[in-house]
């Protein structure tokens, strides 16, 4: 490492540059590094020698993109992009990336990177999750943020994204690992996601920017989620499940594994439970988590309801109908049905001003026309 | 020599007397018709000529003009045949002028000298009757739907024959001959027991109830559930809890079935709210009305009944935006080039849907929708139709059990009782305005009529502002409030009615977003 500040920009110019080329694998990158001595020298390597190591077409490739594009021009398009740029021999180059089998070379980022010394929690699980997922998803991510411990995760539709807005909202840091480049918000819907994460955390990717998603860049992405991680948390994965290749990874790289049960009948816990059975660790309340790994007991359990309005001056109606909403949706037909069942004998607008009674009063909250507990 | 015969025509849902008029002279020998004609019209040469040569009677070679007035409406169907043979024969001295004095006569002949049954019968007898006219002829197949007017004779005709030798009667002897139709009004009002009943419906009470309020105050209704939920089987039992139709309403539903020539001695008077529950693919053109001169479309015949649209995100989005007019003016206009047409459309309108395009979200076992496929098929659905759609709904899967349980459920007629006696309310505070239904409040006369204690008023304050509603939302939360109110027999409308109707709220854009 050079000691001038000048030498490290410059070699950051170089890393950069040699980065940029998307089609050149990490570990290949790694290869031209040690094979060079310095990252200078990968630039000006001379053709034989690339060839001994990319073969006779990868040489070409390099030497054309050498012609075209120099680390000055390349660094300045980066700076004009407002990313920032860090790779390996970088100081600030995550330590929890280097020990990993296939690290990554460099790290594109926008916001900032993951702090040193802060734990932090992969979040992971289905797209197209269950309001099940959802809830769990949350209580898991606000309890974590408001702990102070990082979420990571990908920015996906579902559970990725669900939590991390969770801990955006209880004010905690979140970081997300994209599978294209750093500039491009992808899924389109969780942009105001991408640009709260700038704020509260950072977006990461290992390859260039303007590099648009394509499936197979996500299965490597996963390896930077649980490499930043100290825990992987899966809430719901179908029985295949991309969820799954990040599980892998984390046992790979030595990280703990923790699952969210769920009904062995829902086909979104069916990958949840197969886990279980390999293996992971269950987690049926943050404090599961908090506890393994030392980070210090909860201070107190947050109890949501202190703020409410006490339990005694709920009407009888809304009572008893609180009884019957649980966690999961219902709709109101359901309540209805379970009220007779239990040979209640309330009328429908009586059981509906025991569903607006609770709501107002921030018992129960109604969300895709079904009612559930907050 | 010249002849005379009032006949009868529809214009959109309009009707008016028209004259045939008949002259045969001498001169070239031929057969001329003027007077704004349509093809089919125009047709009729061939179809008296043929029919009067086999009822005997030959035309000789004369010139015969005929000439249909008003001049400048324009003519169109095949009820001019028997009109135009008639003041043929009367021109050429084979009826006697009296005979045709003050009657109407309308008509499609066959061939064979048949008279066929035609569109339009009741609103022109109902014309005839206001223009003094004492005796209509009319094919015999639409002679019950002619009687139901009453007041006017109406002789109804099998044949040509029949026809001339009616009109050859004495005027004394011409009731012995053809007696003339018995008003059947009465009977066919009778006949109103519905085939289905809500006692068959099992379990789904909050949607029940939900059908009740939306009748109570004519709200329009949407009802959110997976396949199978029971949406349609509601939907076909709202009518059965419907106020029956008073006479003027079933003269004008039946007006309007006549002009859509769907009116027959079978069915001479509509008595029965209409349902009409049009398939997904319809065009734009069979809802609203359409044919160079527009017959009453799907909405029109569902006026002053209930327009069911199953499915409703399948619609296309067209066809679902005609609807907006309808639904805010109770009629709908057509313009064409021979002039604008407005038809009634005051129906209720009840749509379901399901919930994705798989039908079962938020059941993620079952559902494999994304919430891109999800927020696509809802948004087929635009926000001026749904804004138009004061109660809101979800049917639920129905379990096993319920389906086999022996429940005792209130039957249509115990429903009917209480939505009669709020319709009573709504009438009687209404009764120096122009509305007739709660749902058809403006914002400006909410306050006058939609009171709030005070607290009630802090209840709907600290909703509106808890549950991020907007003015819309509010006001049709209070109008539905309103109507619950009347259900309950309270003129104030008090918490619990309010906390009803927001549960049957749209606002819940988490839908609709």
């Amino acid at each position: 490492m050079r000691e001038d500040k000048e030498g490290i920009v410059q070699q950051k110019q170089y890393a950069c540059w040699l980065d940029t080329i998307y089609w050149i694998a990490s570990d290949t990158k790694y290869k031209l590094l040690r094979a060079a001595g310095s990252i200078q020298n990968v630039y000006n390597m001379e053709e034989r020698q690339l060839a001994a190591i990319m073969g006779r077409k990868g040489c070409e490739r390099f030497c054309q993109h050498r012609k075209r594009y120099t680390p000055q021009k390349v660094w300045n398009y980066i700076k004009e992009l407002g990313i920032r740029y860090t790779y390996c021999e970088d100081s600030d180059f995550p330590r929890k990336l280097v020990c990993i089998p296939d690290p990554p070379f460099g790290i594109f980022y926008k916001g900032q990177l993951p702090a040193k010394n802060v734990a932090a929690v992969a979040i992971i699980g289905a797209r197209k999750c269950s309001e099940y997922g959802k809830h769990m998803a949350e209580t898991f991510a606000l309890a974590f943020a408001s702990q102070g411990i990082d979420i990571i995760s990908g920015m996906a539709q579902g559970i990725d994204g669900i939590s991390q807005k969770a801990a955006l909202e209880a004010g905690g840091n979140s970081y997300a690992v994209l599978g294209c480049g750093v500039d491009i918000v992808y899924p389109k819907s969780n942009e105001k996601l991408y640009y709260q994460l700038l704020e509260h955390g950072g977006v990461l990717s290992e390859y260039p920017p303007q590099m648009e998603p394509r499936p197979m860049l996500f299965p490597p992405r996963n390896r930077i989620i649980s490499a930043l991680s100290d825990v992987v948390l899966v809430v719901e994965a179908r029985e295949k499940s991309g969820t799954l290749i990040t599980v892998d990874m984390a046992l790979e790289q030595g990280k703990e594994v923790y699952t969210v049960p769920g009904r062995c009948t829902d086909s979104l816990s069916m990958g949840c439970n197969r886990l279980l059975r390999q293996g992971a660790v269950t987690a049926t309340v943050p404090e599961d988590i908090i506890e393994d790994m030392r980070w210090g007991a909860l201070p107190q359990k947050i109890d949501k309801q202190t703020s409410k309005v006490s339990w005694e001056k709920l009407s009888t109606i809304a009572q008893e109908v609180y009884a019957i909403i649980g966690v999961l949706p219902v709709t109101q037909e359901r309540i209805v049905s379970l009220l007779r069942e239990k040979k209640k004998t309330f009328t429908v607008p009586q059981i509906c001003q025991g569903l607006v009674e609770l709501e107002l009063k921030g018992f129960i909250i109604f969300a895709n026309r079904q009612y559930k507990r907050t | 020599m010249y002849s005379r015969v009032i006949t009868g025509a529809v214009s959109g849902i309009e009707s008016v007397l028209a004259a045939v008029e008949v002259d045969a002279s001498k001169g070239m020998p031929g057969f001329e018709m003027v007077g704004q004609l349509n093809n089919e019209v125009r047709e009729a040469r061939e179809r008296v000529r043929v029919a009067l040569k086999n009822v005997s009677v030959e035309i000789p070679p004369m010139r015969i003009t005929v000439s249909i007035s008003p001049a400048e409406m324009r003519k169109e169907g095949a009820s001019y045949d028997l009109p135009i043979a008639v003041g043929i024969l009367v021109s050429l001295g084979l009826i006697p002028e009296e005979g045709i004095k003050n009657t109407l006569i309308i008509g499609e002949l066959g061939l064979d000298g048949e008279v066929r049954l035609v569109r339009g019968v009741l609103p022109i007898v109902q014309r005839a009757k206001q223009e003094k006219i004492m005796r209509c002829i009319v094919p015999i197949e639409n002679v019950k739907e002619g009687a139901v007017i009453g007041g006017i004779e109406i002789i109804g005709v099998r044949t040509l024959r029949n026809t001339i030798e009616y009109l050859r009667e004495a005027e004394e002897r011409k009731a012995q001959r053809i007696v003339p139709a018995e008003q059947t009004l009465m009977e066919s009002l009778e006949e109103t027991i519905a085939d289905v009943d809500f006692a068959e419906v099992n379990g789904q009470e909050s949607i029940k109830r939900a059908v009740e309020v939306a009748a109570a105050g004519f709200h329009h209704i949407l009802m959110v559930g997976p396949p199978g939920s029971g949406k349609t089987m509601i939907a076909k039992r709202i009518p059965t809890i419907l106020p029956d139709l008073s006479m003027e309403e079933s003269l004008e539903v039946s007006t309007i079935y006549s002009v859509a020539g769907q009116l027959d001695n079978k069915k001479a008077l509509i008595t029965r709210r209409p349902f009409l529950d049009p398939h997904h693919t319809i065009s734009e053109q069979a809802l609203a009305g359409g044919g160079r001169i527009p017959r009453p479309g799907v909405i029109s015949l569902a006026h002053r009944g209930v327009l069911f649209m199953d499915e409703l995100p399948e619609f296309r989005r067209n066809t679902i935006e005609i609807l907006r007019q309808p639904l805010e003016d109770k009629r709908i206009h057509i313009a064409r080039t021979y002039g604008s047409f407005v038809y009634p459309a005051d129906f209720m309108l009840v749509a379901a849907m399901n919930p994705c395009p798989c039908g079962h979200f938020p059941d993620r076992n079952r559902c494999s929708c994304s919430e891109a496929e999800i927020k696509k098929y809802l948004s087929r659905i635009s926000g001026p139709i749904l804004d138009r759609i004061d109660v809101v709904t979800e049917a639920p899967r129905v379990e096993i059990r319920q389906l086999s349980a022996e429940m005792h459920n209130e039957s249509s007629v115990d429903i009917k009782q209480r939505v009669l006696e709020a319709r009573a309310r709504q009438e009687y505070r209404y009764k120096d305005t122009t509305y007739q239904f709660n749902a058809e409040l403006r914002p400006g006369d909410i306050k006058e009529y939609c009171k709030l204690d005070t607290k009630t008023q802090e209840m709907m304050e600290e909703v509106f502002t808890m549950m991020n509603l907007s003015a819309r939302a509010y006001h049709k939360i209070i109008k539905v409030a309103r109507t619950i109110a009347d259900l309950d027999r309270k003129e104030d409308i008090l918490a619990e009615h309010l906390s009803e109707a927001i549960c049957y709220r749209m606002n819940d854009y988490k839908y609709w977003n």
